[in-house]
């Protein structure tokens, strides 16, 4: 049986962590719903068709471009922003080589391009040169030239095994 | 605000769009009742081009939420032929051994779209986007395959070509593509001219054993042009200029002419013929 849904109603999810419940509409995307409702605006926009990244977030763990998802779509689901990766003040390893590297200019792009880099080491925890490659090739920086970014990477992934050893 | 975006100066944002009823099938058939019954339904599932479409001027009367649709993902081998249902994201068929029933398919499709993309975008929603850009629609009509659609009057295959021409049945959903696994069926797919332009090439063996091939050709501008080759020769120089010596005159965009096209093209075929073993480079 077909379940219906109508064009306002109210969404439960986790944001951060947190239990959120918010009334809406279907055609709220949700990085509007961040930026606008939550007060998220580490969640960047720049394209508004997924193709840029600066608006990714992570819904259940999988990079999804925040302007082009639906905020229905992550009802009952875990999202994740930039906001959501430090831990009393401290930085995540991924943000921390993400500043150790200098791995931005003007950080328009960084929220999206941590969250990549967070997915895919959560993924595989020592990807190699290629496959970090892969995953950061999927959004864009207009600054850096993508090295530092690269780099970023590759440490944050040495310092996430570091830190569980 | 609107008075400039109705000079044409910035592009509709969908944030125009008014909010709009969504159903959530449980079933394929749920789906299809609802494609039927449904004030202006729009499938979706991927979410990776709704929004982009929908600044291009399209509209959403009854939003049509597949992604639950677990019937509609995956592959397997059904009638001689590969089955790969249209909710089956890039990333999924990549990684599919099933996939590997037509040697070459799994790599072209790890090369679609960027990991985050790949990761979301669909097979299905990448045919029925019809951008030129995509590629689905260049794999499938190298292969010779079919796209399935379901309505309520029953199921229709189309070939890629026939989707481009938009003779999908009014209201049907789309649910796999269907791929027939002919003797020896192999793929290659060559992006090395990416964006100017981008070929695959797939050989097999017909019923009677003779070696066939087809070579597809797209560029950022223009949907696929099928050409057959005869490989009845072993140059593959040859054969591949011989094959765009048909290539249509007016197949061409402003970025590429249909003199470079050809030259281009078949440069890439010979190499590609080499790399199947087809011919000699």
């Amino acid at each position: 049986m077909a379940e219906r849904l109508d064009p306002r109603f109210d969404l439960s999810f986790t944001l951060n962590g947190a239990p959120v419940e918010v009334a809406t509409t279907t055609a709220t995307t949700l990085a509007d719903l961040l930026r606008e409702r939550r007060d998220g605006r580490g969640t960047k926009l720049a394209c508004e068709r997924a193709v840029c990244g600066a608006c990714t977030v992570l819904i259940d763990g999988l990079p999804r471009a925040g302007c082009s998802v639906f905020a229905f779509e992550v009802a009952g689901c875990e999202v994740v922003t930039v906001e959501g990766l430090a831990t009393d003040g401290a930085l995540s390893p991924v943000q921390a080589a993400f500043a150790d590297n200098a791995a931005f200019q003007c950080g328009f792009c960084t929220a999206g391009m941590i969250l990549l880099a967070e997915a895919l080491l959560a993924r595989d925890p020592d990807p190699d040169e290629a496959t970090i490659r892969d995953w950061i090739s999927s959004n864009i920086c207009r600054c850096t030239g993508y090295g530092p970014i690269l780099e970023a990477v590759g440490d944050a992934a040495r310092r996430r095994r570091e830190a569980a050893r | 605000m609107y008075a400039v975006a109705e000079a044409g100066l910035i592009a509709a944002s969908y944030r125009d769009v008014p909010p709009f009823p969504v159903v959530v099938p449980a079933s394929v058939g749920d789906a299809v009742a609802a494609m039927a019954g449904e004030a202006a339904p729009v499938p979706y599932a991927g979410g990776t081009d709704l929004c982009g479409a929908v600044r291009e001027g399209r509209s959403i009367g009854t939003l049509i939420w597949l992604r639950r649709l677990d019937e509609l993902r995956g592959l397997g081998i059904e009638d001689g032929a590969l089955s790969i249902g249209a909710l089956t994201t890039h990333a999924e068929g990549a990684a599919s051994e099933t996939a590997g029933a037509v040697p070459g398919l799994r790599e072209a499709w790890s090369k679609l779209g960027r990991m985050r993309i790949r990761l979301s975008g669909t097979a299905g929603g990448n045919l029925m986007a019809r951008r030129t850009r995509y590629e689905m629609s260049i794999l499938l009509t190298a292969l010779g395959g079919t796209a399935r659609f379901a309505s309520a009057d029953g199921e229709t295959g189309l070939t890629p070509a026939e989707i481009w021409d938009r003779r999908e049945p009014p209201r049907s959903l789309l649910t796999r593509l269907s791929i027939p696994l002919a003797a020896d069926l192999r793929l290659d797919y060559d992006r090395s001219l990416r964006p100017m332009t981008t070929q695959a090439l797939a050989l097999w063996r017909d019923a009677a054993g003779r070696a066939r091939g087809r070579a597809v050709i797209a560029t950022e501008y223009l949907p696929p042009a099928a050409l057959e080759l005869d490989l009845s020769g072993t140059d593959a120089k040859g054969i591949a200029l011989a094959a765009f010596a048909a290539l249509p005159g007016d197949f061409a965009d402003p970025a590429s002419g249909n003199a470079w096209l050809r030259r281009a093209g078949a440069a890439l075929l010979a190499r590609q013929l080499a790399r199947l073993g087809a011919a000699r480079g």
